[in-house]
């Protein structure tokens, strides 16, 4: 996996070798788990090569995340819907599930039919939407 | 609340989600996507991770970066890249929590979806209280 990976390195990188070079060297940085100099490296690099996608992509990706406590938004309790998870969610292995209240809206193992489903039968409400992941123990 | 938080939500605990077993999930909004969904707090995960359908949903292309480390799982390395999304922690008393948040995707995660530490945990202030099943949250003061 990792020489497929390597033989891709150029193609993913940038088509500038300098902008290249500067880049693997915040890939070392990754592999040795060091995020901060990582972060510190590639906000040089942004500010080097600001035509750069690559370069504007790992600055964006790599950025520390920014928290913010969203106003005016009336909480909602979601009981019902927790209630009913923990009684039947093991029920269908490998299904993502749309729950409503104290019901079932929608289980498939496509994602985009619980959606459309759960949609059709609940206009602007939300169903908790949750993924039961197969029984089988691998990936 | 408890003074110095902004929202608090009741988790879910001790589920058992196929071969995962879910300790604590707390209910969120992940992406563009309206529907809230549980997902594993685990602050010993390196990354926030999302179903490859999820993912899906606003990366087509889950091709793994050569220049990211793979991470480790209990099931052998997981190969991907990382992307910047929003995150919402909902409150159910006080407001919500929004996060611009990085995720790491995988073609080959077919787990839960995880709220991991880099990228999302690191720069906002929670806590667990037990006796409630209550997840408190704020921004960083």
């Amino acid at each position: 996996m990792s020489t497929a990976l390597d033989a891709n390195l150029q193609l993913i990188l940038d088509p500038d070798p300098q902008v290249n070079e500067d880049l693997l060297r915040l890939r070392d940085y990754l592999q040795r788990q060091d995020i901060q100099g990582a972060r510190a490296w590639v906000q040089e690099l942004a500010a080097r090569w600001p035509d750069s996608e690559r370069v504007q992509y790992y600055a964006r990706v790599l950025a520390p995340p920014v928290a913010r406590a969203a106003p005016g938004r009336i909480g909602e309790h979601r009981d019902q819907e927790m209630a009913w998870l923990k009684a039947h969610g093991r029920d269908y292995p490998g299904c993502w599930l749309a729950i409503f209240e104290d019901r079932l809206v929608a289980a498939h193992p496509d994602l985009q039919v619980v959606l459309a489903a759960a949609r059709e039968a609940l206009g602007d409400e939300r169903a908790i939407l949750f993924y039961q992941c197969p029984d089988r123990d691998t990936p | 609340l408890i003074p110095g938080f902004s929202g608090r939500s009741r988790y879910l605990v001790d589920y058992q989600d196929g071969p995962y077993h879910l300790l604590v999930a707390v209910r969120c909004v992940v992406g563009a996507n309206p529907e809230p969904t549980y997902a594993l707090l685990d602050t010993a995960a390196e990354w926030c991770v999302l179903p490859a359908d999820l993912a899906r949903t606003w990366v087509e292309d889950l091709t793994p970066d050569p220049l990211v480390s793979p991470l480790q799982t209990r099931f052998g390395l997981l190969y991907g890249r990382l992307e910047r999304m929003s995150l919402s922690f909902l409150a159910e008393e006080g407001r919500d929590l929004d996060i611009d948040a990085t995720f790491f995707l995988s073609q080959d995660w077919i787990g839960p979806v995880v709220i991991g530490w880099r990228g999302c945990l690191e720069r906002m202030n929670l806590a667990l209280i037990t006796n409630e099943d209550a997840f408190y949250f704020a921004e960083p003061q």
